[in-house]
């Protein structure tokens, strides 16, 4: 049954609730459909067809919220949902400032379904997982896929409030995602990993993926130690990514309301580069990460977080947007079993105009960062990052990979010295897409 | 249910291997920052996910429909997933052959969960936010969860297993935010085991509390470690987190089958004498507690290394076919729609014969690492820690605070170095989800134990 039959069900449910004295209530259902075949261990293991459905119930009275979620469409699961519900917003404190959205306007995206996904079956993911396989090993014996996954998803959403609002979109998307590492002998290189996630399984490239992953995997393998120093980074798109999302995440206005989050206060003020400018398009065309309307049905929207270095806006849901009286941006996230978080859509920080080949010939000493394992603190903004496969910079030419090296730094200290930002960048796909430059960082404490 | 599922086994078609599982988990969140409570949920995730060998391939499905048509119909989704990879399968799947289990086996706690309202968790997590809070004028954020997994698993396969689990696993986590002329630093206490409402009295809120605030508080002052090769004592949830991360992923054997550092070293030494590590189910306070895995098979107690000397993978009845060895009863699946995968228990070096304190005695200069925060580590061994709660130990003392420590290195190196293991032996790693494509409830931990490794801080040890 679609979303859109179900959520007549659920509709008897609204009216019940509103006569038992909810205030306001919130259905969000969820109907997911996923083939995937894996690798493991540069072989084929398994392939496997999950369906998922359920439905999360959040109930106000008196200003206090409660939620209940259950994986089933049966009327008497979702009577129990309900009460849970109910039980729980009898009990909890009020908290001021917690109404639903309203019913606003929504703009549909664009190209966010494909009806070859939906004819898709286990099998198709079996003779892709079976050429990807068969690709890596003409390419290189070397390379080991330690685990690969190739999937199809279809997903229906729906959301309907005692607001008004009653609305449900279908979107498909097709992953695949390689990690593993090179093997030769007793040598074992730096792990690593490749993925793209797209709306149209006929977009996917999958001689790109299987290249850049076998490139990575095979530069990581003959690696070099070298003394501690000061120097540049140039920071790659992967790498981008894991400190970027510290920015993102201190961009929450549920972080900033809590303090635990650098930009609290920082409105309108200068906390980066003027070079840096990050937005974020909830409703960008032909992307996986998009959507018409958010976890709580308000409509999807683009959202200037950094302008040249300023800070913008930070990114609401609608609990936070009430807190500050002013209007959510769309970000609501999360699935049916959680209350609405917030999440980023589709990051875009815009290219510059340095070339990466003019930031590898003015570093005299530095590093290229491949990728990083960190934990960053996001909110002092402090690292300590192991670099895998980083390239060695000297005198402008890119020497070895190195292996065992630490950079340390404050990132937030990081954005208002970044030296230049590249033409170039890389679009990052999961379910969340990035699509980031290079960045060249002075004054790097590496650790080897 | 036993009997659908029984059902579904016993019609199966000739030369097909199945496990049905029915898990159904409830979890509790609550939620309170800055004073105010953030959430209060509570979810039912229930269903059943049937694996199926057929011809050498395995295939998966899972329903969220518990009636016998719809798992009748999962299962001929499994089987047809299975059919068709068959013919792709280079290497054909053969099981090791198990014992079959059965029996009923719980963990609930002295305490049960069950015999608490979600008012008295909201009191319980709105008063610690209070208090945090109220702890001193330098904080200003604090961030306070509890989450509770309640497990009910059937899991029964065509080898005869026939067994029902029924465990509580709650986590609870402390944080306080320190704010200081410009500079923020927050500091978590978490804690995490299989049980019930007795964690709270494993772990009182107050000294989780007082924990949380005064380290956020001291670090703000705190200066860089002195970056290099150093001597180190661990605490067991440090050594937890090097086991768990840093050598029980190159041992899982999937893993090694791909080509990761434990790759041919069984028999080999890869450690000091001092050191021999376990992954085991059975401690049932752990959070990585499992009397019986999710392919029905019995999980034993595995001893990875021997006194120095590497001993054991960690099997699925797949591996250990492949290898000629038993299956070690490791195979999990977080819910009830995931597949298996070889995943870790609880994991631990067991006690030395050394006190605590004598791991002091002798050090001119190093670092007493307390706390472990995320990290990461690779096939190859390699890790990278963040340590937020270290100290330096001068002469032998355990000295000032230091901020943003990480520990690098190679896993085999840093055990190749430990010289002592004290005998305070405990299990403290339970908070928090090991992930890998799904997450899994473990725990680790050990006796406080000496070793050398690499610090991240200031260049050149200024």
């Amino acid at each position: 049954m679609m979303v859109n039959d179900l959520l007549s069900i659920v509709d008897p449910f609204l009216d019940k609730a509103l006569k038992m004295g909810v205030d306001e209530i919130e259905f969000y259902l969820e109907k997911q459909k996923i083939n995937t075949a894996f690798i493991e261990s540069t072989k084929l293991k398994s392939a496997t067809a999950n369906n998922m459905e359920g439905i999360g119930i959040r109930v106000l009275k008196n200003g206090s919220m409660g939620f209940s979620s259950i994986n089933s469409f049966k009327k008497e699961k979702i009577k129990i949902c309900l009460q849970k519900a109910m039980t729980i917003a009898k009990l909890i404190p009020s908290q001021e400032n917690y109404f639903l959205p309203d019913k606003k306007q929504i703009i549909k995206t664009s190209n966010i379904y494909d009806e070859n996904i939906v004819n898709f079956k286990v099998e198709n993911c079996i003779d892709i997982a079976d050429e990807i396989l068969k690709k890596c090993y003409l390419i290189d014996s070397r390379i080991n896929i330690e685990s690969g996954i190739i999937c199809s998803i279809e997903i229906e959403t729906g959301v309907l409030s005692s607001k008004n609002i009653c609305i449900s979109e279908e979107k498909t998307g097709f992953m695949i995602e390689l990690g593993g590492m090179a093997v030769e002998g007793e040598k074992i290189g730096s792990w690593d990993e490749e993925y793209n996630t797209v709306v149209k399984v006929n977009d996917i490239d999958i001689d790109f993926i299987v290249e850049e992953f076998s490139r990575k995997l095979l530069q990581n393998l003959e690696t070099v130690k070298i003394k501690p120093f000061v120097g540049k980074a140039i920071i790659s798109p992967e790498a981008m990514r894991s400190l970027f999302s510290m920015v993102i995440d201190a961009a929450k206005a549920s972080n900033i309301q809590s303090n635990a989050s650098f930009l609290k206060d920082k409105i309108g003020e200068n906390i980066a580069n003027e070079k840096l400018t990050i937005i974020d398009d909830g409703l960008k065309s032909n992307s996986f990460a998009s959507s018409s309307f958010d976890r709580e049905g308000f409509p999807r929207q683009k959202c200037t977080i950094i302008e040249n270095g300023i800070f913008r806006n930070a990114l609401h849901n609608s609990y936070t947007a009430n807190k500050e009286n002013t209007d959510s941006t769309g970000h609501a996230s999360g699935d049916y079993r959680t209350i609405p978080e917030i999440s980023p859509t589709n990051i875009e920080i815009k290219s510059g105009t340095f070339s990466l080949e003019e930031m590898i010939a003015e570093t005299k000493a530095g590093v290229l960062f491949n990728r990083i394992s960190a934990s960053p603190d996001p909110i002092s903004g402090d690292f300590a990052a192991v670099l895998k496969g980083g390239r060695l910079i000297e005198n402008g030419e890119i020497k070895n990979t190195l292996r065992e090296i630490t950079a340390v730094g404050n990132f937030f200290e990081c954005l208002k010295t970044i030296r230049g930002i590249s033409k170039e960048n890389k679009s990052l796909n999961y379910y969340t897409s990035w699509k980031i430059p290079y960045i060249l960082l002075d004054d790097i404490n590496y650790i080897s | 249910m036993k009997e659908i599922l029984q059902q579904v086994i016993d019609t199966r078609p000739d030369g097909v291997h199945v496990e049905a599982r029915f898990h159904q988990r409830k979890k509790i969140e609550v939620r309170a920052d800055k004073g105010k409570l953030q959430r209060a949920i509570v979810d039912d995730f229930a269903g059943i996910g049937i694996r199926v060998l057929y011809s050498g391939a395995w295939g998966f499905a899972s329903t969220s429909k518990i009636d016998k048509a719809s798992i009748f119909e999962t299962f001929n989704d499994a089987f047809a997933a299975a059919k068709n990879l068959a013919p792709s399968m280079k290497e054909k799947i053969e099981l090791a052959p198990i014992k079959p289990i059965s029996g009923t086996f719980k963990s609930l706690g002295k305490d049960p969960l069950a015999n608490h309202s979600i008012e008295e968790r909201v009191k319980l997590v709105t008063d610690i936010d209070k208090k945090v809070l109220n702890a001193d004028e330098k904080i200003k954020g604090s961030l306070i969860f509890l989450r509770e997994y309640h497990n009910h698993r059937i899991v029964m396969n065509s080898d005869g297993s026939n067994v029902e689990v029924f465990d509580s696993k709650p986590d609870i986590y402390v944080q306080a935010v320190a704010h200081e002329a410009g500079k923020i630093m927050p500091y978590m206490d978490a804690r995490g085991m299989c049980g019930g409402w007795e964690i709270f009295k494993i772990s009182p809120p107050d000294k989780m509390i007082k924990t949380a605030v005064n380290t956020a508080i001291k670090l703000l002052d705190a200066p860089l470690a002195k970056g290099g090769k150093h001597t180190v004592v661990m605490d067991p949830k440090v050594v937890g987190i090097i086991s768990h991360e840093a050598i029980g992923h190159t041992v899982e054997s999937d893993f090694v089958m791909s080509g990761s550092a434990a790759k041919g070293k069984i028999g080999k030494k890869v450690a000091s004498e001092h050191v021999t590590m376990v992954d085991s189910g059975e401690q049932d306070y752990a959070s990585g507690w499992l009397p019986v895995d999710d392919a029905g098979v019995e999980a034993k107690k595995t001893v990875i290394i021997e006194k120095g000397v590497m001993k054991s993978y960690l099997h699925s009845r797949f591996t250990a076919h492949h290898f000629g060895v038993e299956p070690t009863g490791s195979e999990r699946a977080f819910e009830y729609n995931d597949e298996p995968l070889i995943r870790m228990r609880n994991t631990y070096l067991e006690p030395g014969d050394f006190k605590r304190e004598e791991l002091f005695e002798n050090i001119k200069f190093g670092y007493y690492l307390v706390s472990p925060g995320g990290g990461q580590a690779d096939s190859s061994a390699e890790f990278m820690f963040s340590m937020p709660e270290t100290y330096e130990i001068k002469n032998g003392e355990i000295g000032s605070l230091v901020k943003n420590v990480t520990v690098t290195g190679n896993a085999f190196e840093v055990l190749q170095s430990v010289d002592a293991v004290a005998n305070d032996w405990r299990l403290e790693m339970g908070n928090g989800h090991c992930g890998k494509w799904q997450p899994a409830k473990v725990d680790g931990g050990g006796g406080t134990t000496r070793a050398i490794a690499l610090v991240s801080g200031s260049v050149g040890g200024k």
